[in-house]
């Protein structure tokens, strides 16, 4: 089997919602035609100011990939607004040519769980998306439990209550 | 019979055939937007250039690599960056000679996505 039968076996397992953030027409034209292909649904956006009021809306992208240098709001802050003031978590890969440590730790600083550099490398960013649905998976899983982990607590608390109550029997 | 593979020399055809697979069509389509929107990006540089807008002309450089650089298409990569180098070091001269290459390479494509796809 080859790399790329290799590669194309693994599609997207939850067919998440990823919004594709650059400025640069061209390089979303080549995103959305390989990740579409890997099996997702894009949403594309041209500055970082379209891209938050499509992070506000009531079922927004899980996972982002978002470049840095952009006009009217630029990928630092727009990851940095993501994490500060929206209650949901999406997986944020920077995708940029901004290189160097001192940037890559202000990324992961503002909120990064990736950050890969330009020029792509296709078979990286797959596997990076695929490790953020994972990831993004096992969070909506986490969620879930939480708010039935509450509705046993709240379910607990007033059968104390009950057996807290003058008179009240033991029925076992 | 199998079908023949379309093979455009000045950009890596393995990063585009692993994204459009055998689809000519989308790979035409998609190479068509590349060299208008390039071709845009190039005449903003151009402006930069004649004005010695150092600061601007390097934005519009790194704006020009990524999809440059993703797609393979190595000779203008490095085109790009040697007119970036150049203008740092305000050699404008050369940096508008460079520019020059960079826009005959960009044509080249073109030429060359033609040619291979004018109908039989």
């Amino acid at each position: 089997m080859s790399k790329q039968e290799e590669m194309d076996q693994y599609q997207s397992i939850t067919n998440a919602t990823v919004l594709i953030v650059d400025d640069n027409e061209s390089m979303r034209d080549l995103l959305r035609a390989a990740i579409e292909q890997w099996g997702y649904q894009i949403i594309e956006a041209a500055n970082g100011e379209e891209a938050w009021k499509i992070m506000q809306q009531p079922v927004p992208p899980q996972i982002l990939i978002l470049d840095w240098l952009m006009p009217k709001l630029d990928g630092l802050t727009l990851c940095n607004k993501i994490r500060t003031e929206l209650a949901t978590y999406p997986y944020i890969i920077f995708l940029t040519q901004v290189s160097g440590v001192t940037n890559i730790l202000k990324g992961f600083e503002a909120g990064a769980d990736e950050f890969l550099l330009k020029p792509v490398n296709f078979t990286e960013l797959r596997i990076r998306i695929l490790a953020g649905e994972r990831i993004i998976k096992y969070l909506d899983i986490i969620a879930d439990q939480k708010k039935e982990l509450k509705k046993c607590q709240a379910y607990a608390k007033s059968l104390e209550l009950k057996l807290a109550m003058p008179g009240a029997k033991s029925s076992g | 019979m199998a079908k023949k593979q379309l093979n455009i020399t000045v950009i890596d055809m393995k990063i585009m055939r692993g994204i459009f697979g055998e689809d000519s069509h989308g790979l035409q389509t998609y190479l068509k937007n590349f060299i208008r929107i390039t071709a845009g990006i190039l005449q903003q540089v151009n402006s930069a250039l004649e004005t010695k807008s150092d600061q601007a002309a390097l934005d519009y450089f790194h704006q020009l690599k990524g999809p440059v650089g993703s797609i393979g298409f190595k000779k203008m990569y490095r085109l790009c960056e040697q007119c970036e180098s150049l203008i740092s070091a305000g050699d404008w001269v050369s940096a508008m000679e460079t520019y020059a290459k960079i826009e005959a390479t960009l044509k080249a494509l073109e030429v060359e996505l033609d040619k291979k796809f004018k109908p039989a």
